[in-house]
């Protein structure tokens, strides 16, 4: 018995020397890997999203609105009697395209992101109806951006090429299109600098086709604002004219080259080897225009240029023919246009020709009027005298330019321009000019002149110093809702509050939206529905410096509103940007009646010690307030900021907050018995100088909560995630976190005071799938992304994107606050039919939507 | 190292045979040996996998049973340290494994005959100690620091010649695990069994030699992922160990 035991135990141990696998080599797998906190996977990962606007603002006559249209242009759309204008726009940093289609104005976004604002903006149409914009940047890029198509019925979507990045402020620049759509622009560098010349002769519709720049062509004046250029038509070839301001003349240039390539080597190349004098212009003049007809062979070079007490008119009579063929030398002037002064066309002169001989002239008067002249007797130097677009007040000559489409099939006219932000009605918006006969003489009482906002939307965001201004939520049926803060008027004291909620459970239903009718300045705002499906919307309201709750007794909102006062009254102190008073909404779900529990983010207060994180409950039936409690005190002015809350059916409320006093990072609260206490806070991570953008959410798979947050400095987006049951949940031990975007945030460029364009969307499916919405800024894509950790782990730098994003990388150096992308202030919520929707501020400061599984 | 491990433990034996017999429980165990150490990580996402590797076994365990009492008291170390080539992928490319197991067990022989009249069944509290150098980018093997309760039944057999056979079955409950440098998820379930066999034969009256083989494992599953990369990841380390050594009694 002995040995054979013995024999067994010394086979035991064979056995498991040779099972033990002592060949095998280590391995690893799926070594790229990232953490993440995760249950099982999901199916849904918004891989179609479906995107629309939901909101455009309302174009406020406030006189802190952002100026629409100071830089502007309008042209016929080829091949139909639609006008379209491309325009500057203040209130989204953005160049605006807006067309109309024969029913309404559509409009789209160009280009985003500057930090002053685009100028010299101008427009032209190749013959198939494909618009080409050019603008100056304001500080050193000449910019080109080409439509993907000429279609009026779809959206499309605008390629931005850099022309030149010669590194001077780019000026007086213009474009036209010849029937060969050939493509001419002329331009200046600098005050007082060179003019140049781009082309380009075929394939125009892309903008790898258009040449570098010309070498000097000649030196502008000081402070040129237009320049001229045609095209000259020889019967078989178009050849470039250009009409320059000097500092002595202004003059003129044809290039005869059969190769146009030629004409960007050198002025010898061009017709008498110099620019020839528009006689007797004078010096440093700001502005002159062409109108050559480049439909007939060896037209004339006409020309309007401001001579410095009037608008003085050149027409060529040159030796042996016109432009293509004759002998070019000096023009001497025709005269005046009748009832011009040397504040005439100072600022903006177009002039344009479109069939016939009869020409149209669309010039500035000082800063009061906008004038129309043209010829009807069909002689270049018989213009009749003004007639009055409009009466209003324009911005100094240098800082806006207008523009003029002429229609020639209803021999009609359209203008562009822009008021003050002073100037009611349609303070500082673009304004669409209508002339209603061309055909009369512009100083005749039936020309009738007429002028009309061009557009009436607004914007959602401020441009500086922004307040995260969306929250989302959804009924219990599953309907999304929204607040937000409709900042049209470009002033934290002027917003508009709105509540939207969907009107159905399609993602092709519309929004309702309705203001709420409270008297006060809204800001910093939190939705949540009660069990009865009421929306509560929390707010802060600079007005008052209170914090108050309103509530609708019907769901859509058209029931009555009623509002609260949190009780805490000392709240005497605006907060100073990235700062701000912050609100959170909860509700506490062990009362048998419904219980609203309002937490408030005190950022700053004549005392100190009152800065910090309060909650109080509301008795709606009474109005009466539990007592207040501090959760925490930040204890310094502009302390905190980004108070976010999340509850669960056990009266669990979880809070998470941006505490920018010493400690500089998110923090977190818990209250398990229906806000009658707090948890002291703790600190999530020990990152620092993190938690913008904070929400917070409790998995529904674990209970447990979980933060995610920017780092705007590092371009991270944070998972912070709470790795205990909720009990445990107030120890920083029992805390860990993940990165969702590690380094490739693209917001770093942001500045601090902008803290609160950043915002994430955290929900989680039934499951346990965190799915993660945030923008990743124009130092990156510029995209709003849509991450989750249904593998296993956050996809770096494979991020899922939702939403539409448009082409902003050529400018991501310009501004990272860039509104032409998508995703400023998301909020997302997921709702009980399983479906995602996140709402966010995108292209045009615009409210958009992006739904998932709906 | 091993080899001054073996003459330093013989002298000990030498210096130290005297006083009460083995037999009774009262003794000072020195082992030493060879130990094989491997582990796993399986999940959703980073895995990895460390074969068998040798190395030095050594350990000291410290017996005490009152003579009117069948209760014994059994304080017991033990460490193995094995180098492991890390797996391709990581750095650094060499790794330095190790397992330190801290055990204290009372023990008693519920019958003074018939069939299970050598058979004893205790219990105690353990703490367990197992890692590897650091990799990254992923940890193959984190530094793992558990403790817990223990359950044991041990059973000896007699042989013929003086031989006996010495069989022991232990559970390892953990209450409380850590890991370092990264984690690997949340909700630790943690198990952990040893089989061990061991033939024992009498050098003096008062020395014991003995010699076996024994196989542990310890496996944690876990909730989730945290930093380690793996999703619902399954930690398991194992240790298959070859000891010598002898029991001095006193």
């Amino acid at each position: 018995m002995g040995k054979s035991y013995f024999a067994y135990h010394l086979l035991f141990a064979v056995v498991l020397v040779t099972s033990s696998g002592c060949n095998k080599d280590a391995s690893v797998s799926n070594l790229s890997s990232e953490s993440s906190e995760s249950s099982s996977s999901s199916a849904n990962t918004c891989s179609s999203p479906s995107t629309s606007v939901i909101w455009r603002g309302e174009r406020s006559n406030a006189t802190t609105v952002a100026v629409r249209g100071l830089w502007s242009d309008i042209k016929i759309i080829p091949s139909t009697t639609y006008p379209a204008s491309v325009y500057t726009d203040a209130g989204c940093a953005c160049i605006r395209y807006t067309y109309w289609n024969g029913t309404d104005w559509q409009t789209e976004i160009v280009s985003a992101g500057s930090t002053t604002t685009f100028t010299h903006i101008r427009l032209a149409y190749l013959s198939t109806g494909i618009p080409v914009v050019v603008w100056s940047n304001s500080t050193t890029t000449l910019q080109l951006a080409i439509r993907n198509t000429s279609s009026v019925t779809t959206e499309g979507s605008w390629t931005i090429t850099n022309l030149d990045t010669a590194g001077t402020a780019v000026r007086a620049v213009d474009i036209k299109v010849n029937p060969s759509d050939q493509v001419a622009i002329v331009y200046a560098r600098n005050t007082a600098g060179s003019s140049h010349l781009i082309l380009c002769t075929s394939g125009c519709s892309s903008g790898a086709n258009y040449s570098s720049p010309s070498t000097t062509l000649g030196t502008v004046g000081t402070n040129p604002h237009s320049l001229g250029l045609g095209w000259c038509y020889s019967g078989t070839t178009y050849y470039p004219v250009v009409a320059l301001t000097g500092a002595a003349n202004s003059s003129f240039a044809i290039c005869r080259q059969s190769t146009l390539s030629s004409c960007l080597t050198g002025i010898a190349n061009w017709a008498g080897g110099a620019v020839q004098t528009l006689t007797g212009t004078g010096a440093n003049r700001v502005t002159v225009q062409l109108a050559v007809d480049d439909t007939t062979s060896d037209a004339p070079v006409r020309a309007i240029a401001h001579n410095g007490s009037a608008l003085s008119i050149y027409q060529s009579a040159f030796a042996g023919g016109g432009c293509a063929a004759g002998t070019v030398g000096a023009i001497a002037s025709s005269g005046t246009i009748s009832g011009t002064a040397a504040n005439s066309g100072n600022a903006f002169l177009a002039l344009e020709r479109v069939t016939g001989n009869n020409y149209h002239l669309l010039a500035n008067e000082t800063t009061t009027s906008v004038r129309y002249y043209n010829t009807t007797g069909g002689s270049f130097t018989s213009w009749n005298a003004q007639g009055t677009v409009a009466t209003a007040t324009l911005a100094a000559a240098g800082t806006t330019r207008g523009g003029l489409a002429v229609d020639a099939s209803l021999s009609q006219a359209y203008t562009t321009f822009a008021k003050t932000t002073a100037a009611a009605p349609f303070n500082g918006n673009l304004v669409f000019g209508w002339i209603e006969n061309t055909t009369v003489a512009s100083n005749s009482a039936t020309a009738e002149y007429y002028e009309t906002p061009l557009t009436i939307d607004g914007q959602l965001q401020m441009t500086a110093s922004q307040v995260p201004n969306i929250s989302v939520n959804a009924t219990s049926s599953g309907t999304p809702g929204a607040v937000f803060v409709d900042y049209s008027s470009n002033a934290a004291t002027t917003g508009i509050l709105r509540y939207g909620i969907r009107t159905g459970s399609s993602a092709s239903d519309n929004w309702n939206i309705r203001a709420v009718p409270i008297v006060g300045q809204p800001q910093a705002i939190s939705l949540v529905f009660d069990s009865n499906d009421k929306p509560w919307i929390g707010f802060y309201d600079l007005q008052s410096l209170r914090f108050r709750v309103a509530t609708n007794s019907e769901t859509d909102g058209t029931g009555i509103w009623s509002t609260y006062y949190f009780p805490f009254r000392t709240a005497v102190t605006a907060a100073t940007a990235p700062a701000y008073h912050s609100v959170a909404l909860a509700m506490d779900r062990t009362a048998t009646s419904v219980t609203p529990v309002m937490i408030v983010g005190v950022a700053n207060h004549g005392t100190v010690a009152n800065t910090g994180i309060w909650s109080a409950k509301l008795d709606p039936a009474t109005g009466n307030w539990s007592n207040v409690t501090q959760i925490e005190s930040t204890n310094l002015a502009n302390s905190n900021s980004n108070l976010t809350a999340d509850y669960d059916t056990n009266g669990n409320i979880v809070i998470a907050y941006y505490d920018r006093s010493a400690n500089n990072r998110v923090e977190y609260s818990q209250s398990t018995n229906g806000a009658a206490t707090w948890s002291t806070s703790t600190n999530v991570t020990a990152l620092t100088a993190s938690g913008m953008g904070a929400k917070i959410k409790i998995n529904p798979a674990t209970s447990r909560p979980a933060i995610t947050y920017y780092d705007r400095a590092n371009n991270r987006v944070y998972y912070s995630y709470c790795t205990s049951s909720l009990a445990s949940c107030t120890s920083l031990a029992n805390w860990s976190y993940s990165f969702v975007e590690n380094l490739t945030a693209g917001v770093s460029g942001l500045a601090a005071t902008s803290d609160g364009l950043l915002n994430t969307g955290l929900t989680f499916t039934s499951t346990g799938t965190a799915y993660v919405a945030y923008p990743i800024g124009a130092g990156n894509s510029g995209v709003l992304a849509l991450n989750n950790n249904s593998s296993g782990s956050f996809p770096l730098s494979s991020t899922l994107v939702a939403a539409k994003n448009s082409s902003t990388i050529l400018n991501s150096a310009i501004s990272a606050i860039n509104f032409a992308q998508p995703g400023w202030n998301v909020d997302s919520v997921r709702t009980s039919a399983g479906s995602l929707h996140s709402l966010f501020i995108g292209a045009g400061n615009w409210l958009y939507g992006t739904s998932c599984g709906d | 190292m091993k080899t001054l491990f073996l003459t330093t433990l013989m002298m000990f034996a030498g210096f130290s045979a005297h006083a009460q017999s083995v037999e009774e429980g009262r003794y000072v165990g020195l082992q030493s040996g060879y130990g094989m150490l491997s582990s796993s990580l399986s999940g959703s996402g980073f895995n990895s996998d460390l074969p068998d590797k040798g190395g030095l076994l050594y350990g000291i365990d410290f017996s005490y049973q009152d003579p009117d009492s069948e209760t014994q008291y059994n304080l017991k170390y033990d460490k193995t340290s094995v180098d492991q080539t890390a797996p391709t992928g990581v750095t650094p490319t060499s790794l330095s494994v190790f397992r330190e197991d801290f055990r204290f067990l009372i023990s008693i022989s519920p019958w003074d005959s018939g069939r299970f009249e050598n058979l004893r069944i205790g219990f105690g509290y353990g703490i367990l100690q197992t890692g590897a150098t650091d990799t990254s980018p992923k940890n193959v093997l984190t530094k793992q620091s558990s403790q817990g309760l223990l359950f044991n039944a041990s059973y000896k057999t007699k042989l013929k010649s003086d031989w006996s056979m010495l069989s022991e079955f232990l559970i390892y409950l953990p209450h409380q695990i850590k890991e370092s440098q990264q984690i690997t998820g949340y909700n630790p379930k943690f198990i952990g069994a040893e089989l061990k066999f061991l033939a024992e034969y009498p050098l003096s009256d008062d020395i014991v030699g003995f010699a076996g083989a024994s196989y542990r494992m310890d496996q944690v599953s876990y909730d989730g992922s945290v930093s380690r990369g793996v999703t619902g990841g399954q930690d398991t380390r194992t240790q298959l160990a070859i000891p010598v050594g002898i029991k001095i009694g006193y």
